[in-house]
């Protein structure tokens, strides 16, 4: 005890520690080598931040922005000047972004003839250079599956066909995307609301709110919902700067993204660029409130069926095919058309001492007793040409 | 005073060793900082995709009234030449013009079917009127009735511009605007290339290796084993299907 209070005297300036060796030049040169060469290190691990943009990082706005439906005009303005200036950065486009609200008095249905797809592919194509979507790993919106006829059981399907020309004849193709269910599963299951239905049926995904969790992707059945698992690759030159918040704006890693009808085309009324391509009109799109559109004619007039019926999801996407008619070589239709020269003393050209025209309309003549009124030289055509 | 010298030595030394890292630090940071800052690219006009991706008009250029043919590089009307000569009429005829004609439609042999055989840019029709080039779906409705009516409800043929009815955007293309008159059959299209998307790209050897004539099961890989047949040693199958 003593000898603690002896050493513990105040104003003692301790010397140095004999144990510790002096600053030679040997050590200083070691550890200045050490030094810078931690330095260089240091500095190459951190250059790459010198490629570092604005855009790579969520700045506080985005960190900070809403969810779509409860933001303000002046958060949505503000939100998409910050995604413009991200694309500009990123693409050096300017983009005519902007969002679309739905229109009143609309619900979009889609209808696709069955008769008519000769799954030539390029709708698929035409979507994505329409949506934007990633080039590499590619990601399209729409397969068109390949089935054998006589059967619509999926199973049998292959979306891999390789003709050197289409359409098979022992085929027929089945195009499908997102059927914009009116009973969406793929909304349900949504954890943080980031998916869901507007008012004119369109299923939209708030790219900014999705945090990836792929539930969508389980539940839909139709197979339409896809996955950013890389970062989007998009060629600078292939961008379409025609875009909107709730459609084809480029999106991020990690997000979902799926078909939406092209609604930076369809809600300012033109046509989604899959109709538009379409080489043969199997394509139908329009507003099934309307009574006059084609889709609402398609419903009245054909015999339409979804996909999965029995999964009720009620989807707004309609497959029909065209009824077959008899055409002027049908042995059957020949032979309604001598039977009813036989009868009635009509006059087809189909017996061989009748005096009829030309046996090419035996087929419109079978087909006039199958639907009189529709037929041109009655009494009902009313100028044709649109 | 001896000390003196050694421990203002040791003191620098020690100054220099304390301070060499944050120097470092400072000069590697002003490095930085002079190297780096935005690099300003010129904003580029957005180039146009895949032109086959774009064309979204009619498929085949239809004949406008009053219809003109290329002659020796010059556009004539079919009067030009139709009210000099006169045209074989019968079945089968040997055409002198016109080769480039291929008729492929149906049972029909004769021009004058559809063509008018007293004015050749006219169409007839069944009842002998005759109708413009405009009017070509009255003349196809009359073999093609229900067709006709499918196309006058939308439900057949390509419509363009817009989805709103009776807003006058909307573009309903004619018959001939598709089909070639003379060989309405479309032609047979080269398809643009398969999905290789991550989960839709190439089969799995799993998934090749099954014939996929036979609806894909659940009991599959049971039924496999069950009957002695181990997926594994299955002889590998070409990726590719033929």
């Amino acid at each position: 005890m003593t000898d603690l209070r002896i050493h513990d005297g105040p104003s003692h300036v301790p010397a140095p520690d004999p144990g510790e060796p002096a600053l030679t030049r040997r050590s200083f040169l070691r550890t200045g080598a050490a030094a810078v060469g931690g330095m260089a290190a240091l500095a190459a691990a951190l250059s790459p931040l010198r490629e570092l943009s604005s855009s790579d990082l969520p700045n506080l706005d985005q960190f900070l922005q809403k969810h779509y439906k409860e933001m303000t005009p002046d958060q949505m303005e503000r939100a998409l000047e910050r995604i413009r200036a991200q694309v500009e950065e990123r693409y050096r486009v300017r983009p005519h972004l902007r969002d679309l609200k739905p229109m009143d008095g609309v619900e979009f249905v889609y209808a696709l003839n069955l008769s008519r797809c000769i799954g030539c592919r390029k709708c698929v194509h035409a979507c994505v250079a329409e949506n934007n979507q990633s080039r590499s790993p590619e990601i399209q919106y729409i397969r068109v599956i390949e089935m054998p006829r006589g059967t619509l059981d999926l199973e049998q399907g292959n979306h891999r066909y390789d003709h050197p020309t289409v359409p098979d004849a022992n085929h027929f193709y089945l195009p499908v995307q997102c059927h914009q269910c009116a009973n969406p599963p793929c909304v349900k299951v949504c954890p943080v609301e980031a998916t869901w239905q507007e008012s004119d049926g369109i299923t939209v995904i708030d790219y900014d709110w999705c945090i990836g969790c792929r539930y969508c992707e389980a539940a839909c059945p139709y197979w339409a919902r896809r996955f950013n698992f890389t970062e989007p690759s998009l060629p600078r030159e292939q961008l379409n700067p025609n875009m909107a918040y709730l459609s084809n704006r480029p999106r991020d890693k990690g997000v979902m993204e799926k078909c939406h009808f092209c609604l930076h085309r369809t809600r300012e009324g033109r046509m989604p660029a899959c109709v538009e391509i379409c080489p043969t009109g199997a394509r139908k799109f329009g507003n099934v409130l309307d009574p006059d559109s084609e889709v609402s004619q398609i419903l009245r007039s054909k015999r339409v069926f979804v996909l999965k019926e029995e999964v009720g999801t009620l989807p707004r996407f309609f497959y029909y095919f065209d009824e077959r008619y008899p055409n002027s070589l049908d042995p059957e239709a020949i032979e309604i058309a001598r039977r009813l020269e036989r009868e009635e003393g009509a006059q087809y050209g189909a017996l061989p001492g009748s005096s009829g025209p030309n046996r090419d309309f035996v087929a419109s003549a079978v087909a006039a007793r199958w639907d009189a009124p529709f037929l041109p030289g009655a009494s009902t055509i009313d100028g044709g040409a649109a | 005073m001896q000390g003196a010298p050694s421990r203002f030595r040791e003191q620098s030394s020690a100054f220099i060793a304390g301070w060499t890292l944050p120097i470092g630090f400072v000069v590697v940071a002003l490095a930085l900082l002079m190297n780096s800052g935005p690099v300003r690219i010129p904003v580029e006009s957005p180039a146009i995709v895949s032109e086959s991706l774009t064309a979204i008009g009619p498929r085949r250029e239809a004949l406008r009234d009053p219809p003109t043919i290329g002659v020796e590089g010059r556009e004539e009307n079919c009067r030009a030449c139709h009210q000099i000569f006169h045209s074989a009429s019968a079945a089968g005829a040997k055409l002198s013009y016109h080769h480039d004609i291929v008729l492929s439609h149906g049972l029909n042999d004769r021009c004058v079917n559809c063509h008018d055989i007293d004015d050749r840019e006219r169409l007839t029709l069944r009842d002998g009127t005759t109708i413009p080039f405009a009017e070509t779906p009255l003349l196809c409705a009359q073999c093609h009735g229900t067709t006709y009516r499918d196309w006058q409800r939308g439900t057949h043929g390509k419509t363009l511009g817009s989805w709103i009815t009776g807003s006058g955007a909307q573009v309903r293309l004619g018959c001939n605007e598709c089909h070639d008159p003379h060989a309405p059959r479309y032609p047979a299209y080269e398809p643009l290339p398969g999905p290789r998307t991550l989960r839709m790209g190439e089969p799995t050897h799993d998934e090749a290796a099954h014939d996929r004539s036979t609806p894909r099961s659940p009991l599959r890989r049971w039924r496999e084993a069950a009957s002695g047949v181990v997926p594994g040693a299955a002889p590998p199958v070409p990726a590719h299907e033929p």
